[in-house]
């Protein structure tokens, strides 16, 4: 048979074909923060090539996901935002997000090998940099305990084995609990006042935890409602 | 353990994520077996244009990174079955937003009125080779007052903007009675019922021309029943 090159009427394919590369995404999300200039997106593509960046940001506006504006002065002033278009991709990553939540956190699924020592990148975060802080977080995740720790310094996060020595908030829950709180059949707040996770730390520092960490947002706020009510 | 020169992933749960499935293959994967478990031969249908090392390559990522399982050792193997791990089935939504997302660009919705003027030609092979009487044959749609015509011819479907002189079939709806039907928020004899979706054309016509879309078979039994 003849090879044809057409795609298919699909509408899976189609939305693949068009956000469905490792770095499209990423710089959808970082544009739900708000409008974001070229060098402030730069940011977020830690290991992409030179190029991509604006090979991507040019095919998002071919397809009407971003739309780039022109400031009131020449040259630096240019942002990029998202369209409605691009606004209905929000929820495609916070599943996205809940998934890959999953395995940072509770490790691999057949509970062989608990993880070993590993460094993370952590540039993506530190578009808001005044938010980070030098410490660690303990957790304890079916009886496995890990730290966390920030360095701000190299922008990294290291996950390592064991307890933490001088943790600034630790953490008890199960892989249920995390798993149910990701799938938002509970909410952190629902999960802390049953018990099923405690948290101790100080409020801003269980609140940075978090967001180091990528945890979505709506979901911290629920922490505050469970401290107050 | 690896030591020094390890690459630094990104503690990033989006990164995470995408290092999984931002490829055009893994969630067209995750869809397919979405129905329940399928064998290796039968998982071809779903990935036209992937060549048989791409798709080893692939579903080898998939299964290390636990999204899928295998009940064989040897994933090339002709007979081998892939169905979805717990992980894997978490990943639905996602699948069905990227769906619905996807449709407004096939329905003309989502575009510009400029990119909509150029005829589009797609391969229809993932579904046209399971209708049992494929015929060449015209379909008109409107869709919140945009028509089009989609055109069988083969196996290829030509979409072209404006109204087809004489469709064996035609559809007349709103975008959102579309989408609901497609998500089961609505059935199809519902939207009927309610004349809030219109379909002319014999019965085999409409049936045809559901399947050529790649409408889910499940949802069509209404319309054989008047």
């Amino acid at each position: 048979m003849k090879r044809r090159s057409h795609k298919p009427f699909d509408p899976l394919a189609a939305a693949l074909e068009q956000v469905g590369d490792r770095w499209t995404l990423i710089i959808v999300r970082a544009l739900m923060n708000g409008p974001q200039r070229y060098s402030d997106l730069r940011t977020f593509m830690v290991g992409s090539g030179s190029n991509l960046l604006a090979d991507r940001l040019r095919r998002l506006a071919d397809v009407g996901i971003v739309t780039r504006n022109a400031g009131s002065r020449a040259g630096s002033n240019v942002t990029y935002q998202l369209t409605d278009r691009g606004w209905a991709l929000a929820p495609v990553i916070e599943d996205l997000v809940r998934f890959g939540l999953r395995a940072l956190i509770t490790g691999p699924s057949d509970g062989a090998a608990p993880f070993d020592r590993e460094v993370f990148d952590h540039g993506w975060a530190m578009a808001a940099p005044e938010v980070a802080v030098n410490e660690t977080y303990e957790w304890t995740v079916d009886d496995i305990v890990f730290t966390l720790e920030v360095i701000v310094e190299g922008l990294q996060i290291v996950r390592t084995p064991g307890p933490a020595k001088r943790p600034a908030v630790k953490l008890r829950t199960t892989a249920e609990t995390f798993e149910q709180v990701l799938a938002q059949k509970s909410s952190l707040g629902q999960a802390v006042r049953s018990k099923s996770l405690t948290i101790s730390g100080r409020p801003a520092a269980i609140e940075r935890m978090f967001f180091a960490i990528g945890f979505p947002p709506d979901q911290i706020k629920t922490l505050n409602d469970a401290a107050t009510g | 353990m690896p030591p020094t020169g390890h690459h630094h992933n990104r503690f990033c749960p989006l990164t995470m994520a995408l290092d999984v499935l931002g490829d055009p293959w893994s969630l067209l994967v995750v869809r397919a077996l979405m129905l329940g478990p399928r064998p290796r031969g039968s998982l071809c249908q779903f990935l036209t244009g992937l060549d048989g090392s791409a798709l080893n390559d692939t579903l080898g990522a998939l299964v290390t990174a636990d999204v899928i399982r295998c009940d064989r050792d040897e994933l090339s193997q002709a007979d081998a079955t892939f169905e979805l791990t717990e992980r894997g089935a978490s990943l639905e939504p996602a699948v069905q937003t990227l769906t619905r997302w996807g449709l407004t660009e096939l329905l003309l919705i989502g575009r510009t009125a400029e990119a909509q003027q150029h005829p589009d030609r797609f391969d229809q092979t993932w579904t046209i080779a399971g209708v049992a009487d494929p015929t060449d044959e015209v379909y008109g749609w409107t869709i919140d007052g945009t028509s089009f015509a989609l055109e069988v011819a083969g196996m290829t479907m030509t979409r072209t903007l404006g109204r087809p002189r004489e469709p064996a079939a035609t559809l007349d709806t709103s975008f959102e009675v579309f989408d609901a039907v497609l998500f089961g928020e609505m059935t199809m004899s519902e939207a009927l019922m309610r004349d809030e979706l219109k379909l002319s054309g014999s019965a085999e016509s409409i049936s045809r021309m559901f399947r050529a879309v790649g409408f889910p078979p499940e949802l069509l039994d209404a319309i054989s029943k008047p």
